[in-house]
């Protein structure tokens, strides 16, 4: 516990750095708020419609594949470390591994989920 | 009572402790360094920019115009903080908070020298924990852009956050390679480890780096010791360096990946609302986030704070000595982070913004594929050497001469790629205006001409 001390203290002065900052803008600086000054910016334009819309479900689907994908990437860092030790049986389960990681990669793939527009 | 007293002592040994004084000092070295970090690179950057486009850059503030970015600092403090309307205010003012945190913890793990980096073993799983923080960062980009109230922002976080964890996974994979090299390795006479066991702890992959047999010859032992650049890990992976570096791009949201705040089309992404102090965070943490790519290049591939010296004057044992070691490895370290930070402003004075299919496209069937079949050929390698009895600088050789091979139709293939992907994207204009113009046909390659008609 003691010896991973200095990473949490660091940790907890960079949160307090954000924090700080964001309480010393508050109270520094001019406060004059205007209904033109608040309003979301278009270009000098009225705004026509609302920001908060439906957007494209590509977005979401990327963000499922990172799931999947990360999940699966960081167990090659047990395996990359004990490369050695393990030998050929380590190669064979790197390659058993990938397989199966392709079977859904090449899924993915033919159902289009890598082209956009 | 007693208890109280014990609880005391120890702390005041805790406090006058030399690892207090060591986790002082390096405190204050990241705290510096992340903070003026930020100052000289946006003016360097301007400076350079300015230079390859043939313009004088900020020349009134200051002697050359050096003072630029302090007077920048001064005016956003006192800009107004202005929370737009309809926002959802919780979400709006803590994403730079959100943001600029991870950046100066990220910071914690970097070995800045021999004696300024943080105690403990909490370094020993480096580069997990630079991933780690690095991928908080997506999170505040997609609180901004959501809770802005703005079109430009909502589109422009959703597309970086897209892009953010679409290049992670081969950033990620990119710095696998390097864990295997050090397994392998490790254990291997001359090198660093035992049982046979690889390191994903930044401190120690910089001792992979550095092999050196005393020879007893002061003068090449003074230059050599921990300093030997054939073994620097850029010479065997280099292609894992250039996909590391690419990803970094895209991960800072740097050019040519910079299209969540493409100017010409989205103001400025998902920052559009924000003023003050809150827009500085967002580039602090940017500049930030693009000093910790270069750090962990340089640690992983160019030997991290080696130089001639360093390690004969640590290894001296004279407080001396000892301390002129450390200045030097500090000052080799910030050397070389901002050469390849130099590099990020070169590459965005030289590219074209990528248009958003080019982007995904690029990370999902280009990088993540090489990046696996690179694991898997070291694997293979080092299996098929070691099987046939070879010793270790075989396997450096062998895997080395591949990857510069790989590297080079690396870039083939990218450039093949961009090209065809430009025509096929082009194709159509290009016959509209054909039809549209009296000039004779050109000849048509693939019913594409192969040679634009020159404007009137």
């Amino acid at each position: 516990m003691a010896t991973t001390l200095p990473i949490f203290i660091m940790v907890a002065l960079a949160i307090l750095f954000g924090v700080l900052v964001m309480v010393i803008t508050t109270i520094i600086g001019p406060k004059k708020p205007t209904p033109e000054k608040l309003a979301p910016y278009e270009c000098g334009m009225q705004e026509i419609a609302a920001p908060k819309r439906r957007f494209p479900v590509k977005y979401l689907l990327t963000g499922m594949l990172f799931i999947v994908f990360d999940i699966e990437i960081v167990s090659f860092y047990p395996l990359a470390i004990l490369m050695r030790q393990l030998k050929v049986f380590g190669l064979i389960e790197l390659l058993v591994f990938l397989l199966i990681l392709m079977v859904g990669y090449i899924y993915v793939w033919r159902k289009g989920a890598f082209t956009w527009e | 009572m007693l208890l109280a007293d014990d609880a005391v002592t120890q702390l005041i040994h805790g406090i006058i402790s030399w690892q207090f004084l060591q986790f002082v000092v390096t405190f204050l070295v990241i705290f510096v360094f992340v903070l003026t970090g930020a100052v000289i690179l946006v003016l360097a950057e301007r400076k350079i920019m300015a230079w390859m486009q043939d313009r004088l850059g900020p020349i009134y503030t200051g002697p050359w115009g050096l003072l630029q970015t302090v007077a920048d600092m001064i005016k956003l403090l006192l800009k107004e903080d202005i929370r737009v309307a309809d926002s959802d205010k919780l979400l709006f003012l803590l994403s730079p908070s959100v943001f600029i945190a991870p950046v100066i913890a990220a910071f914690a793990v970097l070995p800045f020298s021999p004696y300024i980096s943080l105690p403990g073993t909490g370094l020993a799983t480096g580069i997990v924990y630079y991933v780690a923080m690095s991928s908080i960062d997506v999170v505040a980009v997609v609180m901004a852009g959501y809770s802005s109230n703005n079109k430009y922002s909502l589109i422009g976080g959703l597309r970086a956050a897209a892009q953010m964890i679409s290049y992670e996974l081969p950033l990620v994979l990119a710095l696998v390679g390097v864990v295997m090299l050090t397994s392998v390795l490790a254990g291997a006479p001359g090198y660093p480890g035992h049982d046979s066991i690889g390191t994903i702890s930044l401190r120690q992959i910089i001792d992979f780096q550095g092999v050196w047999h005393k020879t007893g010859n002061p003068v090449l032992d003074f230059i050599f010791e921990g300093n030997t650049p054939w073994e620097w890990f850029i010479l065997i992976q280099p292609l894992m360096l250039v996909i590391y570096y690419i990803c970094g791009l895209a991960e800072t949201n740097r050019a040519p990946f910079d299209l969540p705040e493409a100017e010409s089309e989205l103001v400025a992404g998902y920052v559009t609302e924000y003023s003050g102090v809150r827009w500085a965070m967002f580039y602090l943490g940017e500049y930030g986030n693009m000093t910790i790519v270069s750090a962990i290049a340089t640690i992983l591939f160019l030997g991290g704070w080696s130089g001639p010296g360093v390690a004969y004057l640590t290894g001296l044992n004279v407080p001396v000595w000892g301390l002129v070691g450390n200045l030097l490895a500090l000052v080799y370290f910030i050397v070389k982070v901002y050469l390849l930070c130099a590099v990020f402003i070169w590459v965005r004075a030289t590219l074209p913004r990528l248009r958003s299919d080019q982007l995904m496209r690029f990370a999902w069937l280009i990088l993540i594929p090489i990046t696996l079949g690179n694991i898997l050929l070291t694997g293979a390698l080092f299996l098929l050497i070691s099987g046939l009895g070879l010793p270790t600088w075989v396997f450096l050789t062998v895997t080395g001469v591949i990857n510069w091979a790989a590297l080079f139709g690396f870039i083939w293939v990218v450039g093949r790629a961009t090209v065809a992907t430009t025509r096929r994207a082009q194709a159509p204009a290009i016959r509209a205006r054909l039809r549209a113009s009296t000039t004779p046909a050109l000849p048509l390659r693939d019913g594409i001409p192969a040679r634009v008609p020159e404007l009137p």
